[in-house]
């Protein structure tokens, strides 16, 4: 009887192992993400210090960074939306709550989407902003700081820029006139106008004392910035995703997700920009998308890379944003005019399937124009996708989802 | 009596066999309009996103060759995968001609896919002329 089972054993198994063995499909798609740059997520884990990265998170729940009091970085990224704000356009100082209840509140509204902030300052993740206002990809750190930018780690010359930003954490008022100069010594003063006030607060001051090795007396905004930069390495990097085990574990997936990553690495052209360990090239490409909002350049312009660059080449170039959790963090595009992922496929590749030109004035007409001319450079120009590959790419970006740190 | 039931025997056979013929004339003609019927929607589609994919496969391949790049390497590597279309297609091929089907109708199918927005008489002209 014994021998019997054996023999059915032996059987059952042969008979298993073509539904087992890896497909083509499969192992096509394996081999693309590993060309196309995808790692292990510890990989990208960079070193950061974890009394800092405690402190920090005081920091970035703390409204003392706000000149005006009345925001702080945690109320525009936020776990219910991907750390994100689920609106399309950051809604930052004097805002009230979050979501639509946000958007109701006087808040200042900003030109552009915010950001997620997954992978931030991890390796090799050295540009930041829509427009790459901060940029260490050529080994230095390039800023609006010019030559007096105050850390060689780009994440921590990033956390500088919010608190000095109108708006976004600088209520708009007569007292806060004077910083319309905008230059670096006014954003020197608000700095140091934060760093007094933390210096004053004791929850705060005495652990970031200890953190930075400096008596509290001495801290300034460098160190408030340093534990901000190791909170949100801490807090917002790269874990283990459906992906990753399809990958190195050898798990499945989905016939849906298998056809999207196929689609994603293959006919799409996603992987051209969306490569590396972000699924980011991190350099700037442009996408038709419409415009929300008043623009960063006014009138619903927003020239992105241009403003900084100065190369005509860059106008309507964004950096190319990260993937993970993307399925969490709608709206999407540098003013959040797409509300849903599929859109916003559909928009990269096929952008008059989302524009009503009938409805524009001559302006925002030419603008598409300039638009689709800057576009018609890109890889992923005018590919053919029907609404059932766009259901297959979203669900395989669902499989770089995953969830934020639960043991804090 | 014995002569007429003898008759009628016979009768019965040609019948049948008469009936055979028949069906076995008619049937198969049946069936394979009916596969058509079904299959010819993913058919005409698996032939296009063939033929869309080896089409980006060539162009990939074209500008390598005139402007060598990584990112020209980057295309042509993207357009490998995008063949997997072709195999969906000649597997397809394989499973309609195992019930059934032969090139003929297979070749219906594809040339009413490709001739699908062939307005008028210009449009057939160009699919069909010899160019030398």
């Amino acid at each position: 009887m014994k021998s019997v089972t054996r023999v059915f054993l032996a059987i059952a198994l042969i008979c298993a192992a073509p539904a087992m063995a890896e497909t083509m499909r499969e192992a096509v798609l394996r081999k693309a993400a590993l060309e196309n740059g995808l790692r292990p997520a510890e990989e990208s884990w960079p070193d950061f210090e974890p009394e800092k990265a405690a402190v920090g998170k005081l920091l970035f729940e703390s409204e003392l960074l706000s000149l005006t009091r009345n925001v702080s970085c945690r109320n525009c990224h936020l776990d219910e939306f991907g750390s994100a704000d689920g609106l399309p356009l950051g809604h930052g100082a004097g805002g009230v709550g979050k979501g639509v209840e946000r958007m109701k509140s006087p808040a200042g509204v900003l030109s552009r989407n915010a950001l997620a902030l997954w992978g931030r300052g991890g390796i090799g993740f050295d540009v930041f902003f829509w427009d790459g206002r901060v940029d260490a990809s050529s080994g230095a750190v390039r800023s609006q700081f010019g030559t007096m930018a105050p850390s060689d780690d780009p994440l921590v010359v990033t956390a500088h820029l919010p608190p000095v930003e109108f708006r976004e954490m600088i209520g708009e008022s007569n007292d806060t006139e004077w910083l319309r100069q905008g230059d670096v010594n006014a954003a020197a003063r608000v700095h140091q106008e934060i760093a007094r006030r933390i210096r004053e607060t004791p929850e705060i001051a005495e652990p970031l004392s200890e953190a930075s090795g400096l008596d509290v007396e001495q801290l300034t905004y460098l160190q408030i910035a340093e534990a901000i930069a190791a909170f949100i390495r801490s807090e917002f990097r790269l874990r283990e995703t459906k992906l990753h085990r399809f990958v190195f574990e050898l798990q499945a997936l989905t016939d849906q997700e298998l056809a999207g990553g196929l689609l994603f690495y293959g006919r799409g052209q996603c992987a051209a920009c969306h490569s590396g360990p972000y699924f980011s090239d991190l350099r700037f490409h442009a996408i038709p998308f419409a415009q929300f909002g008043f623009g960063f350049n006014g009138f619903g312009i927003d020239y992105g890379r241009y403003n900084f660059s100065q190369d005509p080449q860059d106008r309507y170039a964004f950096r190319t944003p990260p993937l993970y959790n993307v399925t969490k963090t709608a709206p999407y595009s540098h003013s959040g005019v797409e509300p849903d992922l599929a859109g916003a496929i559909r928009a990269h590749v096929d952008p008059l399937a989302e524009i009503d030109t009938s409805q524009l004035s001559a302006l925002d007409r030419a603008e598409v124009y300039q638009k689709i001319a800057r576009w018609s450079l890109e890889p992923s120009y005018a590919v053919e996708l029907s609404d059932a590959e766009i259901a297959e790419l979203v669900a395989f970006l669902a499989t770089l989802d995953y969830d934020p740190e639960q043991d804090r | 009596m014995r002569s007429i039931s003898l008759r009628s025997s016979w009768l019965r056979y040609a019948l049948v066999l008469a009936g055979g013929v028949v069906i076995g004339q008619i049937v198969p003609p049946l069936w394979t309009w009916g596969v058509i019927l079904v299959a010819e929607p993913s058919y005409q589609e698996a032939t296009y996103h063939c033929d869309r994919s080896m089409r980006a496969h060539l162009l990939a391949k074209q500008k390598l060759e005139a402007a060598p790049s990584a990112e020209s390497v980057r295309d042509l590597e993207a357009s490998e995968i995008a063949l997997i279309d072709c195999q969906d297609y000649d597997l397809m091929r394989k499973r309609l001609m195992l019930v059934g089907l032969d090139e003929t109708a297979l070749s219906y199918m594809a040339l009413k896919a490709i001739e699908a927005k062939a307005t008028d008489l210009q449009d057939v002209i160009e699919i069909h002329e010899i160019r030398y």
